[in-house]
Protein backbone atom coordinates (compact mmCIF):
# COMPACT_ATOMS: atom_id res chain seq x y z
CA UNK A 1 0.00 0.00 0.00
CA UNK A 2 1.38 3.45 -0.90
CA UNK A 3 2.08 6.02 1.83
CA UNK A 4 -0.72 8.21 0.47
CA UNK A 5 -3.28 5.37 0.73
CA UNK A 6 -1.97 4.39 4.12
CA UNK A 7 -2.34 7.96 5.34
CA UNK A 8 -5.89 8.19 3.97
CA UNK A 9 -6.84 4.95 5.73
CA UNK A 10 -5.18 6.14 8.93
CA UNK A 11 -6.91 9.53 8.89
CA UNK A 12 -10.32 7.86 8.36
CA UNK A 13 -9.76 5.48 11.26
CA UNK A 14 -8.54 8.26 13.54
CA UNK A 15 -11.51 10.42 12.61
CA UNK A 16 -13.82 7.58 13.66
CA UNK A 17 -12.04 6.76 16.93
CA UNK A 18 -10.60 10.15 17.94
CA UNK A 19 -12.70 10.11 21.11
CA UNK A 20 -10.09 7.74 22.53
CA UNK A 21 -7.36 10.37 22.14
CA UNK A 22 -9.56 13.00 23.80
CA UNK A 23 -10.29 10.67 26.70
CA UNK A 24 -6.66 9.71 27.25
CA UNK A 25 -5.49 13.34 26.94
CA UNK A 26 -8.15 14.46 29.42
CA UNK A 27 -7.22 11.71 31.89
CA UNK A 28 -3.52 12.51 31.89
CA UNK A 29 -3.57 16.30 31.54
CA UNK A 30 -5.50 18.81 33.52
CA UNK A 31 -4.53 21.91 31.59
CA UNK A 32 -5.94 22.62 28.13
CA UNK A 33 -2.52 23.46 26.68
CA UNK A 34 -1.04 20.19 27.95
CA UNK A 35 -4.07 18.29 26.58
CA UNK A 36 -3.57 19.80 23.12
CA UNK A 37 0.10 18.82 23.13
CA UNK A 38 -0.60 15.30 24.30
CA UNK A 39 -3.25 15.01 21.60
CA UNK A 40 -0.60 15.98 19.01
CA UNK A 41 1.95 13.56 20.40
CA UNK A 42 -0.50 10.66 20.48
CA UNK A 43 -1.57 11.43 16.92
CA UNK A 44 2.01 11.43 15.66
CA UNK A 45 2.89 8.31 17.65
CA UNK A 46 -0.16 6.55 16.19
CA UNK A 47 0.88 7.50 12.67
CA UNK A 48 4.47 6.38 13.24
CA UNK A 49 3.27 3.03 14.62
CA UNK A 50 0.49 2.53 12.09
CA UNK A 51 2.78 1.00 9.48
CA UNK A 52 3.61 -1.82 11.87
CA UNK A 53 -0.04 -2.32 12.91
CA UNK A 54 -0.72 -5.95 11.99
CA UNK A 55 -4.52 -5.70 12.32
CA UNK A 56 -4.55 -8.70 14.64
CA UNK A 57 -6.54 -6.70 17.16
CA UNK A 58 -9.28 -4.11 16.69
CA UNK A 59 -8.04 -0.66 15.64
CA UNK A 60 -9.61 0.93 18.73
CA UNK A 61 -7.83 -1.57 21.02
CA UNK A 62 -4.50 -0.90 19.33
CA UNK A 63 -5.20 2.85 19.42
CA UNK A 64 -5.88 2.75 23.17
CA UNK A 65 -2.64 0.85 23.74
CA UNK A 66 -0.52 3.35 21.79
CA UNK A 67 -2.34 6.36 23.29
CA UNK A 68 -1.95 5.11 26.86
CA UNK A 69 1.71 4.24 26.35
CA UNK A 70 2.38 7.70 24.92
CA UNK A 71 0.53 9.41 27.75
CA UNK A 72 2.27 7.33 30.42
CA UNK A 73 5.72 8.01 28.98
CA UNK A 74 4.90 11.75 28.85
CA UNK A 75 3.59 11.52 32.40
CA UNK A 76 6.93 10.11 33.54
CA UNK A 77 8.70 13.08 31.96
CA UNK A 78 6.65 15.70 33.72
CA UNK A 79 4.99 14.50 36.84
CA UNK A 80 3.57 17.89 37.65
CA UNK A 81 0.82 17.73 35.02
CA UNK A 82 -1.89 17.35 37.57
CA UNK A 83 -0.76 20.40 39.52
CA UNK A 84 -2.85 23.56 39.53
CA UNK A 85 -6.10 21.69 39.39
CA UNK A 86 -9.27 23.69 39.66
CA UNK A 87 -10.21 24.63 43.22
CA UNK A 88 -12.27 22.25 45.32
CA UNK A 89 -15.96 22.56 44.59
CA UNK A 90 -18.28 20.94 47.11
CA UNK A 91 -21.03 19.25 45.14
CA UNK A 92 -24.43 18.10 46.23
CA UNK A 93 -26.32 16.21 43.59
CA UNK A 94 -29.83 17.65 43.33
CA UNK A 95 -32.61 15.91 41.41
CA UNK A 96 -32.54 18.40 38.55
CA UNK A 97 -29.10 19.71 37.83
CA UNK A 98 -28.40 22.98 36.11
CA UNK A 99 -25.76 23.16 33.37
CA UNK A 100 -23.30 24.69 35.81
CA UNK A 101 -23.92 21.95 38.35
CA UNK A 102 -23.42 19.27 35.71
CA UNK A 103 -20.16 20.90 34.69
CA UNK A 104 -19.01 21.06 38.29
CA UNK A 105 -19.84 17.40 38.77
CA UNK A 106 -17.90 16.42 35.67
CA UNK A 107 -14.97 18.51 36.82
CA UNK A 108 -15.06 16.80 40.20
CA UNK A 109 -14.98 13.36 38.59
CA UNK A 110 -12.10 14.29 36.33
CA UNK A 111 -10.27 15.71 39.30
CA UNK A 112 -10.81 12.51 41.27
CA UNK A 113 -9.56 10.41 38.35
CA UNK A 114 -6.57 12.74 38.10
CA UNK A 115 -5.60 11.69 41.63
CA UNK A 116 -5.20 8.03 40.61
CA UNK A 117 -1.77 6.81 39.59
CA UNK A 118 -0.93 6.34 35.90
CA UNK A 119 -1.60 2.59 35.82
CA UNK A 120 -4.92 2.95 37.67
CA UNK A 121 -5.97 5.67 35.25
CA UNK A 122 -5.26 3.40 32.28
CA UNK A 123 -7.35 0.55 33.71
CA UNK A 124 -10.31 2.66 34.81
CA UNK A 125 -10.53 4.60 31.54
CA UNK A 126 -10.83 1.30 29.64
CA UNK A 127 -13.35 -0.08 32.11
CA UNK A 128 -15.50 3.04 31.95
CA UNK A 129 -15.30 2.92 28.17
CA UNK A 130 -16.95 -0.54 28.33
CA UNK A 131 -13.91 -2.62 27.45
CA UNK A 132 -14.04 -6.24 28.63
CA UNK A 133 -11.50 -7.76 31.02
CA UNK A 134 -9.79 -9.58 28.16
CA UNK A 135 -9.24 -6.39 26.17
CA UNK A 136 -8.12 -4.48 29.25
CA UNK A 137 -5.60 -7.25 29.97
CA UNK A 138 -4.39 -7.14 26.34
CA UNK A 139 -3.97 -3.36 26.30
CA UNK A 140 -2.40 -2.91 29.73
CA UNK A 141 -0.39 -6.12 29.77
CA UNK A 142 -1.68 -7.36 33.13
CA UNK A 143 -3.22 -10.81 33.63
CA UNK A 144 -6.97 -11.20 33.14
CA UNK A 145 -7.50 -12.49 36.67
CA UNK A 146 -5.73 -9.44 38.03
CA UNK A 147 -7.89 -7.02 36.03
CA UNK A 148 -11.04 -7.74 38.08
CA UNK A 149 -9.20 -7.32 41.38
CA UNK A 150 -7.60 -4.07 40.25
CA UNK A 151 -10.87 -2.63 38.94
CA UNK A 152 -12.61 -3.38 42.21
CA UNK A 153 -9.82 -1.64 44.17
CA UNK A 154 -9.76 1.35 41.87
CA UNK A 155 -13.54 1.76 42.07
CA UNK A 156 -13.36 1.83 45.87
CA UNK A 157 -10.42 4.23 45.79
CA UNK A 158 -12.15 6.54 43.31
CA UNK A 159 -15.31 6.70 45.40
CA UNK A 160 -13.22 7.46 48.48
CA UNK A 161 -11.39 10.28 46.67
CA UNK A 162 -14.71 11.66 45.42
CA UNK A 163 -16.11 11.73 48.94
CA UNK A 164 -13.02 13.50 50.19
CA UNK A 165 -13.25 16.08 47.43
CA UNK A 166 -16.97 16.53 47.87
CA UNK A 167 -16.75 17.23 51.57
CA UNK A 168 -13.41 19.02 51.34
CA UNK A 169 -11.65 16.45 53.56
CA UNK B 1 -22.66 8.75 43.94
CA UNK B 2 -22.55 5.11 42.81
CA UNK B 3 -20.11 3.89 40.20
CA UNK B 4 -22.64 3.91 37.36
CA UNK B 5 -23.26 7.61 38.01
CA UNK B 6 -19.53 8.25 37.88
CA UNK B 7 -19.20 6.26 34.66
CA UNK B 8 -22.13 8.00 32.95
CA UNK B 9 -21.00 11.46 33.99
CA UNK B 10 -17.48 10.70 32.78
CA UNK B 11 -18.75 9.41 29.43
CA UNK B 12 -21.10 12.36 28.95
CA UNK B 13 -18.28 14.81 29.60
CA UNK B 14 -16.81 13.95 26.20
CA UNK B 15 -20.02 14.39 24.25
CA UNK B 16 -19.51 18.12 23.75
CA UNK B 17 -15.90 17.69 22.63
CA UNK B 18 -15.40 19.24 19.20
CA UNK B 19 -14.18 16.45 16.95
CA UNK B 20 -11.70 17.06 14.17
CA UNK B 21 -12.49 16.39 10.54
CA UNK B 22 -10.14 14.58 8.17
CA UNK B 23 -8.49 17.76 6.93
CA UNK B 24 -7.76 18.95 10.45
CA UNK B 25 -6.26 15.58 11.42
CA UNK B 26 -4.13 15.65 8.28
CA UNK B 27 -3.01 19.24 9.01
CA UNK B 28 -2.03 18.41 12.60
CA UNK B 29 -0.04 15.41 11.45
CA UNK B 30 1.81 17.45 8.85
CA UNK B 31 2.59 20.33 11.23
CA UNK B 32 4.15 18.06 13.81
CA UNK B 33 6.29 16.16 11.34
CA UNK B 34 7.26 19.29 9.36
CA UNK B 35 8.31 21.21 12.46
CA UNK B 36 10.22 18.13 13.64
CA UNK B 37 12.14 18.03 10.36
CA UNK B 38 12.97 21.76 10.48
CA UNK B 39 14.13 21.46 14.09
CA UNK B 40 16.32 18.48 13.23
CA UNK B 41 17.96 20.39 10.35
CA UNK B 42 18.65 23.45 12.51
CA UNK B 43 20.18 21.21 15.16
CA UNK B 44 22.33 19.47 12.54
CA UNK B 45 23.58 22.81 11.17
CA UNK B 46 24.41 24.19 14.61
CA UNK B 47 26.31 20.98 15.31
CA UNK B 48 28.19 21.30 12.02
CA UNK B 49 29.12 24.91 12.84
CA UNK B 50 30.30 23.89 16.30
CA UNK B 51 32.51 21.07 14.98
CA UNK B 52 33.83 23.23 12.12
CA UNK B 53 34.71 26.20 14.35
CA UNK B 54 36.34 23.92 16.95
CA UNK B 55 38.56 22.23 14.35
CA UNK B 56 39.39 25.58 12.74
CA UNK B 57 40.30 27.08 16.13
CA UNK B 58 42.62 24.22 17.06
CA UNK B 59 44.34 24.25 13.64
CA UNK B 60 44.82 28.03 13.67
CA UNK B 61 46.14 28.17 17.23
CA UNK B 62 48.49 25.25 16.52
CA UNK B 63 49.70 27.05 13.38
CA UNK B 64 50.38 30.20 15.41
CA UNK B 65 52.24 28.20 18.04
CA UNK B 66 54.61 26.62 15.52
CA UNK B 67 55.05 29.59 13.15
CA UNK B 68 55.03 32.83 15.13
CA UNK B 69 58.53 33.77 16.22
CA UNK B 70 57.99 37.30 17.52
CA UNK B 71 58.65 38.10 21.21
CA UNK B 72 54.88 38.68 21.60
CA UNK B 73 54.14 35.10 20.48
CA UNK B 74 52.13 34.12 23.57
CA UNK B 75 50.20 37.38 23.52
CA UNK B 76 49.19 36.67 19.93
CA UNK B 77 48.23 33.07 20.80
CA UNK B 78 46.17 34.18 23.82
CA UNK B 79 44.37 36.81 21.71
CA UNK B 80 43.61 34.22 19.02
CA UNK B 81 42.47 31.71 21.64
CA UNK B 82 40.14 34.30 23.14
CA UNK B 83 38.68 35.18 19.74
CA UNK B 84 38.22 31.60 18.57
CA UNK B 85 37.12 30.53 22.03
CA UNK B 86 34.28 33.09 21.96
CA UNK B 87 33.32 31.94 18.49
CA UNK B 88 33.23 28.28 19.55
CA UNK B 89 31.34 29.18 22.72
CA UNK B 90 28.70 30.97 20.65
CA UNK B 91 28.30 27.89 18.44
CA UNK B 92 28.13 25.61 21.48
CA UNK B 93 25.56 27.85 23.16
CA UNK B 94 23.37 27.88 20.02
CA UNK B 95 23.60 24.13 19.64
CA UNK B 96 22.84 23.57 23.30
CA UNK B 97 19.73 25.75 23.18
CA UNK B 98 18.24 23.88 20.23
CA UNK B 99 19.38 20.49 21.47
CA UNK B 100 17.55 21.00 24.76
CA UNK B 101 14.50 22.38 23.01
CA UNK B 102 14.19 19.25 20.91
CA UNK B 103 14.66 16.92 23.86
CA UNK B 104 12.02 18.67 25.90
CA UNK B 105 9.69 19.40 23.00
CA UNK B 106 6.81 17.50 24.49
CA UNK B 107 4.82 20.69 24.04
CA UNK B 108 4.62 21.70 20.45
CA UNK B 109 3.63 25.36 20.69
CA UNK B 110 6.02 26.44 23.47
CA UNK B 111 8.82 24.44 21.77
CA UNK B 112 8.11 26.18 18.47
CA UNK B 113 7.98 29.62 20.08
CA UNK B 114 11.25 29.08 21.95
CA UNK B 115 13.12 27.69 18.94
CA UNK B 116 11.85 30.50 16.69
CA UNK B 117 13.06 33.07 19.23
CA UNK B 118 16.51 31.48 19.56
CA UNK B 119 17.10 30.91 15.85
CA UNK B 120 15.70 34.33 14.92
CA UNK B 121 18.23 35.95 17.25
CA UNK B 122 21.08 34.08 15.55
CA UNK B 123 19.83 34.86 12.04
CA UNK B 124 19.64 38.57 12.93
CA UNK B 125 23.06 38.40 14.58
CA UNK B 126 24.59 36.87 11.45
CA UNK B 127 22.82 39.38 9.23
CA UNK B 128 24.06 42.35 11.25
CA UNK B 129 27.59 40.93 11.19
CA UNK B 130 27.52 40.69 7.41
CA UNK B 131 26.51 44.31 7.08
CA UNK B 132 29.50 45.19 9.26
CA UNK B 133 31.76 43.92 6.46
CA UNK B 134 30.87 47.14 4.68
CA UNK B 135 32.69 49.13 7.37
CA UNK B 136 35.87 47.04 7.24
CA UNK B 137 37.52 48.93 4.31
CA UNK B 138 37.04 52.28 6.05
CA UNK B 139 38.29 50.90 9.36
CA UNK B 140 41.34 49.48 7.61
CA UNK B 141 42.26 52.75 5.90
CA UNK B 142 41.79 54.64 9.13
CA UNK B 143 44.00 52.07 10.91
CA UNK B 144 46.74 52.40 8.29
CA UNK B 145 46.64 56.16 8.52
CA UNK B 146 46.84 56.04 12.30
CA UNK B 147 49.77 53.61 12.03
CA UNK B 148 51.68 56.01 9.82
CA UNK B 149 50.90 58.87 12.15
CA UNK B 150 52.18 57.03 15.24
CA UNK B 151 55.23 55.78 13.29
CA UNK B 152 56.23 59.26 12.20
CA UNK B 153 55.91 60.52 15.77
CA UNK B 154 54.53 63.90 14.69
CA UNK B 155 52.05 65.97 16.62
CA UNK B 156 50.27 67.42 13.61
CA UNK B 157 48.14 64.75 11.99
CA UNK B 158 48.17 66.64 8.64
CA UNK B 159 51.97 66.06 8.44
CA UNK B 160 51.28 62.34 7.96
CA UNK B 161 49.34 62.79 4.70
CA UNK B 162 52.39 63.26 2.35
CA UNK B 163 53.93 59.98 3.64
CA UNK B 164 50.87 57.84 2.89
CA UNK B 165 51.50 55.67 -0.17
CA UNK B 166 48.25 56.17 -2.07
CA UNK B 167 48.87 53.24 -4.44
CA UNK B 168 49.37 50.79 -1.58
CA UNK B 169 46.28 52.08 0.21
CA UNK B 170 44.21 51.69 -2.96
CA UNK B 171 45.53 48.14 -3.46
CA UNK B 172 44.65 47.07 0.11
CA UNK B 173 41.32 48.85 -0.08
CA UNK B 174 40.46 47.10 -3.38
CA UNK B 175 41.24 43.67 -1.94
CA UNK B 176 39.11 44.35 1.13
CA UNK B 177 36.19 45.80 -0.86
CA UNK B 178 36.18 42.91 -3.36
CA UNK B 179 36.50 40.42 -0.50
CA UNK B 180 33.57 42.04 1.31
CA UNK B 181 31.47 42.12 -1.83
CA UNK B 182 32.00 38.38 -2.26
CA UNK B 183 31.67 37.57 1.45
CA UNK B 184 28.40 39.43 2.05
CA UNK B 185 26.19 37.55 -0.46
CA UNK B 186 28.01 34.28 0.23
CA UNK B 187 27.47 34.54 3.97
CA UNK B 188 23.88 35.63 3.48
CA UNK B 189 23.32 32.63 1.22
CA UNK B 190 24.64 30.26 3.89
CA UNK B 191 22.69 32.04 6.61
CA UNK B 192 19.53 31.57 4.56
CA UNK B 193 20.33 27.98 3.58
CA UNK B 194 21.36 26.84 7.05
CA UNK B 195 18.92 28.71 9.26
CA UNK B 196 16.58 31.24 7.66
CA UNK B 197 14.63 28.77 5.49
CA UNK B 198 14.09 26.41 8.44
CA UNK B 199 13.12 29.35 10.61
CA UNK B 200 10.49 30.34 8.02
CA UNK B 201 9.21 26.75 8.01
CA UNK B 202 8.86 26.82 11.81
CA UNK B 203 7.03 30.15 11.62
CA UNK B 204 4.67 28.71 9.03
CA UNK B 205 4.02 25.66 11.26
CA UNK B 206 3.28 27.93 14.21
CA UNK B 207 0.92 30.02 12.08
CA UNK B 208 -0.96 26.93 10.89
CA UNK B 209 -1.08 25.53 14.42
CA UNK B 210 -2.55 28.79 15.72
CA UNK B 211 -5.10 28.81 12.91
CA UNK B 212 -6.25 25.32 13.91
CA UNK B 213 -6.39 26.39 17.57
CA UNK B 214 -8.41 29.49 16.65
CA UNK B 215 -10.81 27.46 14.49
CA UNK B 216 -11.29 25.02 17.39
CA UNK B 217 -11.94 27.85 19.82
CA UNK B 218 -14.45 29.50 17.47
CA UNK B 219 -16.39 26.24 17.14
Amino acid sequence: MSTENLRTEFVSLVEKHQGIIYKVSRMYCDKEECRQDLFQDILLQLWQSFQSFKKQSKFSTWMYRVALNTAISQFRKKKNNTENLTPDIPINVPEEETYKEKEDRRELIHKAIGKLNKAEKAIIILYMDDYGYEEIAEITGISMSNVGVKISRIKTKLQKILKELEYGL
Amino acid sequence: MDFNDIKNTWKNSFEEEKLLNKNEIEARLKIKSRSGTALRKIKRNYKFELIFSSILSVIFIAWLFFNVTSPNKYMVIISAALFFGSLTFLCWSNYNKVKNTIITSDRLKPALLKTIKDVEWYVKFNKSNFTKFMLIPFALVFGLFLGFHVGLNTEDIRATIPYVDTKEVIKILSVVVIGSLIMIPLSQYFNKKMYKQHLDELKQCLKEFEEIEEANNND
